[in-house]
């Protein structure tokens, strides 16, 4: 029998993300931001501003305003545009289903209903990028290349006022597994990873983007998400015991961690001398 | 269900029931007891409570301390004596004869009489430093618990926790008993004896007047008369467990302690409420956008997001302590 025994809804989970979607806003709306040029009373240019353009409104938060709404980014290049373009990417929902799947309405290709142990997430993801206006684009170059005979000054990204949007669901299903490395010690070296056992992009064409896009998404859930919603529940269970001890998941179980009745479930042993 | 469930051993509850709950430094307690009117004892002594050796979880919300484990610190006993008064009467030392021509039959040295052992203990305190038997006196304590949750604030950090407390219901002290391998009490008796002799002669003004006294009291020796005050016969450890667990009520004595020590401790668990998911933190204002409010500074402190927690319980069932709660506004 294990020392701890931790486990968190799915419901809880999704519950949390709404609860922090509301109160910082900036973990879900990522802006590589646009230029607002500034001018003297002449029309003559003084200067630039950052400009966050997003496709949907991001309300203030709830938690005052010292919460930013946005996460800046780097903005992206474009051979044949000599700046670079600004963009958004708006994580605007979020859904995790813990097996049995009731959450969450796979696509066909995903192979519903869930395994046994298995897990589906959904997220729609709201992209925002800015049409390269010909004519801008031309005068920039004009505008640069007479600014360096004088003066060594560049836009640093395309000055846009509005974003083309469409929005992307991402479905993906795994589950979790524990890689074991022995340590010379009583406990190997535990890492809990992510197997991603399909993801899919909902209306992507050609299929090659949509592969490239999928390939980035599942590495991010297996190396980053996942893992640290395991050892979050973990930290939780550890913290409230109010004790430095060193746990370790239970051995000799048949999943630990386990995906079961909703929940993501983890059993620990600490070690008590 | 309940949006978060922790289940504990009984294994791993005693590990944390054992980090909260021994005391240091230890406990000091201070009693006495008079017996007949003749006797006086106390005793001057400290403990601390080491752990639990054995914890049992009870359906419900109590638990069972079979084998609470504590140590001593100090074993003082102290005893006294408050011997009735004795008046010796006024007579006379020399008088003179009849027939002398100078105050014919008259006392011309006078003992005017005396009152002694008028104080409150005549003797004493004695006392009896019991420290080198410490490794030899058992006690056995046991105690059931009532674990309960509740919401209290931090006075010194001012953030709010849901704490799990072990409260004790009843403690319950056994005789202690002293296994004096060494033989090391019967030296230690008798030395306090010996000081308690040398005590009570002092109390005489005159050396004349122990047989006086001893007479009175009707014994051969001052040192007997203690011995049979004292009701110290061969066995001392008898005699030793007899003050201590009947004369003086040393297990009540340490229930009451041990009860008062454990009401004030801390909890055994904690849960911060409201519970940051993400803590409070500094950002560099250049990496974010859409302030409702400009930054003056190029830094500026996030409020944590932190969810209140509701519906908090913790129980037993079999063999785990369940804590259940879900998270809200």
């Amino acid at each position: 029998m294990a020392d701890v025994f931790g486990a968190v809804t799915d419901s809880a989970l999704n519950w949390i993300v709404d609860f922090a979607h509301a109160r910082a806003p900036f973990l879900f709306n990522y802006v590589a931001p646009s230029l607002r040029i500034l001018t003297d009373a002449n029309g003559n240019p003084t200067g630039t501003q950052d400009l966050w353009l997003v496709c949907a409104p991001v309300p203030d938060s709830l938690l005052g305003p010292n919460m930013p709404k946005y996460r800046r980014m780097s903005p992206f290049g474009v051979p044949g545009i000599p700046v670079k373009l600004p963009y958004s990417i708006q994580i605007v929902d979020a859904t995790i289903d813990f097996y049995p799947g009731d959450q969450v309405t796979l696509p066909a290709e995903s192979l519903p209903p869930l395994n046994a142990q298995a897990m589906a997430l959904k997220i729609s993801l709201l992209f925002g990028f800015p049409c390269t206006n010909t004519d801008l684009v031309s005068a920039i170059i004009q505008h640069q290349t007479a600014a360096m005979l004088f003066a060594p000054i560049r836009w640093p990204v395309l000055p846009v006022t509005d974003l083309l949007c469409f929005t992307v669901d991402v479905f993906a299903t795994g589950r979790l597994a524990v890689q074991s490395t022995p340590t010379g010690g009583p406990y190997p070296l535990q890492n809990i990873r992510l197997i991603v056992d399909g993801l899919e992009l909902v209306d992507i064409a050609p299929k090659g983007l949509e592969g490239a896009i999928e390939c980035y998404l599942t590495a991010m859930l297996r190396n980053y998400v996942l893992p640290q919603l395991v050892l979050g529940l973990q930290n939780l269970v550890i913290s409230t015991l109010g004790m430095t001890l060193t746990p370790h998941l239970t051995l000799n179980l048949p999943n630990n961690p386990a995906i079961e009745q909703n929940e993501l479930r983890v059993w620990l042993d600490v070690d008590v001398t | 269900m309940t949006d978060v469930t922790f289940a504990v051993s009984e294994r791993a509850f005693k590990a944390a029931f054992n980090k909260a709950y021994p005391s240091l430094p230890s406990l000091p307690f201070d009693g006495s007891n008079t017996v007949l009117g003749l006797v006086w004892y106390g005793v001057e002594g400290a403990i601390h409570i080491e752990g639990a050796g054995d914890i049992d979880f009870e359906d419900g919300n109590t638990f069972l301390v079979s084998e609470l484990d504590i140590g001593w610190d100090k074993l003082i006993l102290r005893f006294g004596f408050d011997i009735p008064p004795i008046k010796i009467g006024g007579f006379c030392l020399i008088r003179m004869p009849e027939d002398s021509w100078f105050f014919p039959g008259e006392c011309i040295l006078p003992f005017p009489g005396t009152t002694i052992f008028t104080g409150a203990p005549d003797i004493g305190p004695i006392t009896l430093n019991l420290n080198a038997i410490i490794p030899y006196v058992v006690s056995e304590v046991s105690g059931r618990y009532k674990i309960g949750i509740r919401k209290e604030t931090d006075a010194i950090s001012g953030k709010s926790y849901q704490r799990i407390y072990a409260d004790p219901e009843a403690i319950d002290v056994d005789p202690i008993s002293i296994n004096d391998t060494l033989g090391k009490l019967p030296t230690i008796v008798k030395a306090g004896v010996a000081v308690a002799s040398a005590q009570m002669l002092a109390f005489l003004p005159q050396a004349w007047m122990v047989d006086v006294v001893l007479s009175f009291l009707g014994v051969p020796t001052v040192t007997a008369y203690l011995l049979d005050l004292l009701d110290i016969h061969d066995d001392m450890e008898e005699w030793l467990m007899d003050v201590l667990n009947v004369s003086i009520g040393v297990d009540n004595l340490l229930m009451q302690l041990i009860l008062d020590d454990m009401l004030k401790k801390d909890a055994v668990f904690e849960i911060e409420d409201p519970y940051p998911f993400v803590p409070a933190g500094k950002i560099d204002v250049a990496d974010f956008g859409g302030f409702p409010v400009p930054p003056a500074t190029p830094e500026v402190e996030h409020p944590a997001i932190a969810a209140s927690i509701l519906n908090a319980s913790a129980e037993f069932d079999e063999d785990n302590m369940f804590v259940r709660f879900d998270f809200g506004p």
